[in-house]
C-alpha cells in the first residue's frame, strides 16, 4: 500500500507517459489494400443490384402469369363472354343501340 | 497540389489524387485510430475504412472545414463506431462464455502497449491507455487528439465541431478523470 503522496506522484507520471510519443507508420501497401477493398465493395454492390433485378423480374413474371391464368379461367367459365358487359355498357351510355336517326 | 485541386481531382475519381491523399494522411489517421481502438490490426482496419469513406463521400464534402479537419473527423467517428461495435460483440461474448465449459471469458483482448511509447514509459503508458478506454467519448477524443497527434485546441475544436472553450473544458475534465482513475489503480 502506497501513501497518498507517492500515489499522486505515480498518477502524475503516468498521465505524462504519453509525452514524446512517437507516431507509428502503418503497414506498407495500405493504398493497394484500400483499392482492393473498394473494388470488392463495388463488386458486391453490382451482385446485390443484379439479385434485386432478378427478384423484381420474378415477381413481375408471377403477376403476369396469374393474370393470364385468371383471364383464361374467365373465358372458360360457362355463360361468360369477357368484355361483353363492357361493350353493352358502352353502347348504352352512348345510345348506340337506339336507332334515333333512322327515318 | 493545393487543397482545391486535390478535392476536384478526388471528385473526379482520380486515382493519383486518391493515392496522394492516402500518402499524406495515412500516418495521422492510423495513429488516431490506434489511440482509440488500442490494437494494431484493428487500427489498420479502421484506417482503411476511413479512406474508403473519404473516397465514397468526397462529393458531399461542403468545404466548410479544411480537408485535413474533415479527414480527422471521419477518423474519429470511424474509430468510435468501431469501439461501439466491439463493445456490442463483447456483450455477446459474455453470453456465449456462459455456455463455455472453460468458465472464463473468451475474446478478452490483451493490455495495449503503444509501440511509439519510449521504453521507460511502457508500463505506465499501458496503465494510462486502460484508463483512457474508460473516458467518456468527447473527453477521450479531445485528450487523444492532443496527446497523440499534438493537435492544438483550435484544431480539436474544428474536428469535434465545438467551441475552443468546450474543448478546454473536455481536456480539463479528461485529465481530472484520468488522475482519479490512476490514483484508484495505484491505491488498489
Amino acid at each position: 500500500m502506497k501513501n497518498a503522496k507517492e500515489t499522486e506522484r505515480l498518477a502524475e507520471e503516468t498521465l505524462n507517459s504519453l509525452d514524446n510519443l512517437q507516431t507509428i507508420e502503418p503497414e506498407p501497401f495500405l493504398f493497394t489494400r484500400i483499392q482492393s477493398r473498394i473494388a470488392r465493395k463495388n463488386e458486391a454492390a453490382i451482385i446485390q443490384n443484379r439479385v434485386s433485378m432478378y427478384r423484381l423480374a420474378a415477381v413481375l413474371i408471377c403477376i403476369l402469369f396469374i393474370n393470364i391464368i385468371s383471364y383464361q379461367a374467365a373465358l372458360k367459365a360457362p355463360g361468360s363472354k369477357p368484355g361483353s358487359d363492357v361493350k353493352a355498357a358502352f353502347a348504352n351510355e352512348y345510345h348506340l343501340e337506339d336507332n334515333f336517326y333512322a327515318y | 497540389m493545393n487543397e482545391n485541386d486535390l478535392i476536384t481531382a478526388l471528385r473526379h475519381n482520380n486515382e493519383n489524387a486518391f493515392r496522394f491523399l492516402v500518402d499524406r494522411y495515412q500516418k495521422s489517421v492510423f495513429n488516431i485510430a490506434l489511440g482509440f481502438v488500442q490494437q494494431k490490426e484493428n487500427a489498420e482496419e479502421v484506417t482503411q475504412e476511413v479512406f474508403i469513406k473519404v473516397f465514397e463521400t468526397i462529393a458531399g464534402f461542403k468545404q466548410d472545414a479544411k480537408l485535413s479537419t474533415w479527414v480527422y473527423r471521419i477518423a474519429v467517428n470511424q474509430s468510435l463506431d468501431f469501439i461501439r461495435h466491439t463493445k456490442r460483440k463483447k456483450r455477446f461474448a459474455i453470453i456465449t462464455s456462459m455456455f463455455n465449459k472453460a468458465d472464463e471469458l473468451i475474446h478478452q483482448p490483451p493490455d495495449f502497449c503503444h509501440p511509439g511509447v519510449v521504453l521507460e514509459n511502457k508500463e505506465q503508458a499501458t496503465v494510462l491507455f486502460k484508463a483512457i478506454a474508460q473516458l467518456p467519448q468527447s473527453q477521450k477524443t479531445a485528450f487523444l487528439l492532443q496527446k497523440i497527434d499534438g493537435c492544438s485546441q483550435q484544431k480539436i475544436a474544428a474536428i469535434m465541431q465545438l467551441t475552443e472553450g468546450a474543448v478546454e473544458s473536455h481536456l480539463f475534465r479528461a485529465k481530472a478523470t484520468l488522475k482519479k482513475l490512476l490514483i484508484n489503480y495505484y491505491q488498489a
